[in-house]
């Protein structure tokens, strides 16, 4: 395949259809895992693996598949992908799986890697799927550290908290916001990182309809 | 119309595939069984490690240190309902035994307790916790505390994992809740009321409403049953018992 689509597929999936702040998809977790970068990270980790995985599996059997049942199998696919990244986490990581608790498990529910599979993978090639699936997680994972990293500092005073990278930014003094690392938090600093990103890139979205 | 495209064709595609997926989920969870069971054997040891205090937990500890420190040094106890009442049996009940409580004590060389531990936990804010609490051989006076379960907010509710907070349970006292009511109050002004524990600013419903209740009730259990421990060991200690101890004493303090 020409080097030149590759990169089209993928920076379409990455910036300009990326899933969080253009296609407001997959804000359930974003708003629940990001007031901790390390939990961030792993999330997107565990998504990036899931997407890759289900979008690869979807479109191979994308001629096989019957249309009447296609979201069936999806669900199928992707479920499958979870329970073995849970178990994996589980068996190797056990203290981050703790800390995850019920999220990766919601991984499922994640509605850019369904969205992925139909809009995308089930009619395309494996190779531009896997592309794609990459180029999405990243996109998402780009937005969540995006929405993290603000609301760790403002939150806690650090940057990766809880980990041998941790820094501390913030003097003794500094008075923590607490409501950033509550739910609200989350709300606010992403619809501000949103509106942001919306500003700086133009209104070329809405433009095209 | 090509089988493909029938019903049947879909029915027996569905089938197959999930009986594939289900097939390797199944093998993976097999193959991942066993470090599972022991991450949980594991986490539970070093609960019972940290609340006795028994050796310094690093990432280089294994599980066969653990186990080996809790073989030495700890006991096991299980109230179960007896002819008689309840009764105390320090081996695993069967199965089909109705457990009313659990109980630990920490033993030196010559087998005489130095601390004793029970569990504690109740309705946090996002969902059950679970901890162990040890005391010293008066059976009130708080030693530490460790949390084994919780689904908290970080950097909020599951603050109460931190040695800062739970160092400051070292020291207060246990007492049956019908005489003295052991109280969450705000941050800072607990001074040195053995009774009043400082709140987490911002988890009010973790440490106030949460933890306010299920100590108590906590405490009330513990009342029922300890005399049962007591029996078993004769009486406490002598009071500077104890305070030999406490060298080892560090991991709540740092």
């Amino acid at each position: 395949m020409a080097k030149s689509k590759t990169k089209k597929i993928f920076w379409n999936a990455f910036w300009t259809d990326n899933p969080v702040f253009r296609q407001i998809l997959g804000i359930c977790s974003t708003l629940a895992v990001t007031n901790l970068m390390v939990n961030t990270i792993i999330m997107d980790i565990g998504l990036i693996f899931v997407l890759i995985m289900s979008n690869v599996t979807v479109s191979l059997l994308r001629n096989v598949t019957p249309r009447r049942i296609r979201m069936m199998v999806q669900v199928l696919i992707i479920a499958t992908y979870v329970i073995l990244f849970d178990l994996a986490l589980k068996a190797y990581l056990p203290d981050i799986s703790k800390a995850l608790g019920a999220y990766v498990g919601l991984i499922i529910t994640n509605c850019i890697i369904m969205g992925r599979a139909e809009a995308f993978a089930s009619s395309n090639k494996p190779y531009p799927a896997f592309i794609d699936g990459l180029a999405s997680g990243l996109g998402y994972s780009v937005i969540l550290l995006a929405i993290a990293i603000p609301r760790e500092i403002l939150g806690f005073g650090t940057i990766m908290k809880d980990t041998f990278l941790q820094v501390t930014l913030m003097p003794e003094s500094f008075t923590k916001w607490i409501i950033m690392v509550m739910a609200p938090g989350a709300f606010f600093t992403l619809a501000i990182v949103i509106w942001i990103i919306r500003g700086w890139t133009g209104r070329s979205g809405e433009d095209k309809g | 119309m090509s089988f493909r495209k029938t019903r049947s064709f879909s029915v027996l595609y569905m089938f197959i595939l999930s009986a594939i997926f289900a097939g390797v989920i199944s093998l993976v969870k097999v193959g991942t069984a066993e470090q599972i069971q022991d991450n949980d054997r594991i986490a539970a040891s070093k609960s019972l490690v940290r609340v006795f205090e028994l050796m310094e937990i690093t990432p280089a500890t294994t599980g066969a240190e653990l186990a080996a420190a809790i073989e030495k040094q700890v006991r096991k106890f299980w109230v179960v309902e007896g002819a008689a009442g309840p009764e105390l049996v320090s081996t695993q009940p069967s199965a089909d035994t109705q457990v009313l409580y659990r109980m630990w004590a920490a033993v030196d060389e010559s087998g005489a307790p130095f601390a004793y531990a029970f569990p504690i936990g109740g309705k946090g804010f996002w969902g059950p916790i679970q901890g162990l609490m040890s005391v010293e051989t008066d059976f009130i006076t708080i030693r530490t505390v460790v949390w084994t379960k919780h689904s908290e907010t970080p950097g909020l509710g599951a603050r109460i994992e931190e040695d800062q907070y739970r160092a400051k349970f070292r020291g207060k006292r246990a007492d049956n809740p019908a005489a003295h009511r052991f109280q969450v109050v705000p941050d800072g002004t607990m001074g040195n009321d053995p009774h009043k524990i400082d709140q987490i600013t911002g988890a009010t419903q973790t440490t106030v409403v949460g933890m306010g209740k299920f100590l108590n009730d906590n405490f009330t259990d513990w009342h029922r049953y300890y005399p049962l421990l007591k029996q078993h060991f004769g009486a406490p200690a002598p009071a500077n018992e104890p305070e030999t101890q406490q060298p080892t004493a560090n991991d709540g303090q740092e």
